[in-house]
């Protein structure tokens, strides 16, 4: 793991999602939604941005029932979360040391 | 919750701690849940015993496909799905109950296959179940641990 600050994670709606769907396979998009206390726009606007990094991966199984959204992130996107997260916790080590 | 105004690294770490804990918390199964994975496994390892091969292939079925609907209903209830991490002490839990459950059916079979004990077969098919429920929210709580715990939570 390397630290590498990403600033399409960086925004505190995008860090939330990548750090839920970081420790699951998958999650369903409104349980995300309700996590985050957004709007379902709102949500799809973000997950939108991840998507298109080549973050996150969203699917639409089909079956029976209401078709339930299901997000999960790729792998770059969990390399990406986690060199992110590295960086982070280097920038709050550095913070404390220089206090 | 930390408020997205003043937003410093400290705060992002916060964030990343209170997402993780929060998607472990929803993998909190109800009480019932665990009683009936072992009394799954019991009946099994009994019907597996006392039954013939006409009673043992429909148990064995039967045991399958609820062990998949029981994942299903997991993922549908929590919007989650999450596989054991290989080596990890879920990974370890799981093995201690699938073991258990193992030499459980071999003992059982074994037992009615020599003696007329059906009794014995039955107690150990209790003991089969015991030893699973005792076991499943071990799984689950490791499970969440790591939800919760993993290196990027730290």
């Amino acid at each position: 793991m390397t630290a590498r600050f990403d600033e399409i994670i960086h925004s505190p709606h995008r860090l939330r999602i990548c750090a839920f769907l970081s420790g699951v396979d998958s999650g369903e998009f409104a349980i995300v939604r309700d996590f985050l206390e957004v709007s379902d726009a709102t949500l799809s606007k973000q997950l939108k941005i991840l998507a298109a990094a080549g973050y996150l991966e969203i699917s639409k199984p089909t079956g029976r029932g209401r078709i339930r959204t299901w997000l999960r992130l790729t792998q770059t996107g969990r390399s990406a979360y986690q060199d992110h997260a590295q960086a982070l916790r280097h920038l709050v080590d550095a913070d404390l040391q220089n206090l | 919750m930390v408020s997205h105004e003043e937003f410093d690294d400290s705060d992002h770490l916060e964030v990343v701690r209170e997402a993780r804990s929060a998607a472990a918390e929803r993998l909190k199964m109800p009480g019932w849940f665990h009683p009936l994975v072992g009394l799954g496994a019991g009946a099994f390892t009994v019907a597996f015993g006392l039954g013939g091969w006409g009673v043992r292939i429909p148990a064995m079925v039967l045991f399958i496909a609820g062990a998949i609907l029981l994942v299903m209903w997991r993922q549908r209830v929590t919007g989650l799905a999450v596989t054991v991490q290989t080596g990890g002490r879920a990974d370890h839990w799981a093995g201690v109950a699938a073991f258990s459950a193992m030499i459980g059916v071999i003992a059982a079979a074994t037992v009615a296959r020599f003696t007329d004990l059906d009794g014995v077969v039955v107690l150990i098919g209790l003991g089969v179940a015991v030893i699973v429920t005792a076991s499943s929210p071990r799984v689950g709580q490791a499970l969440r641990d790591e939800v919760r715990d993993g290196p990027i939570a730290r």
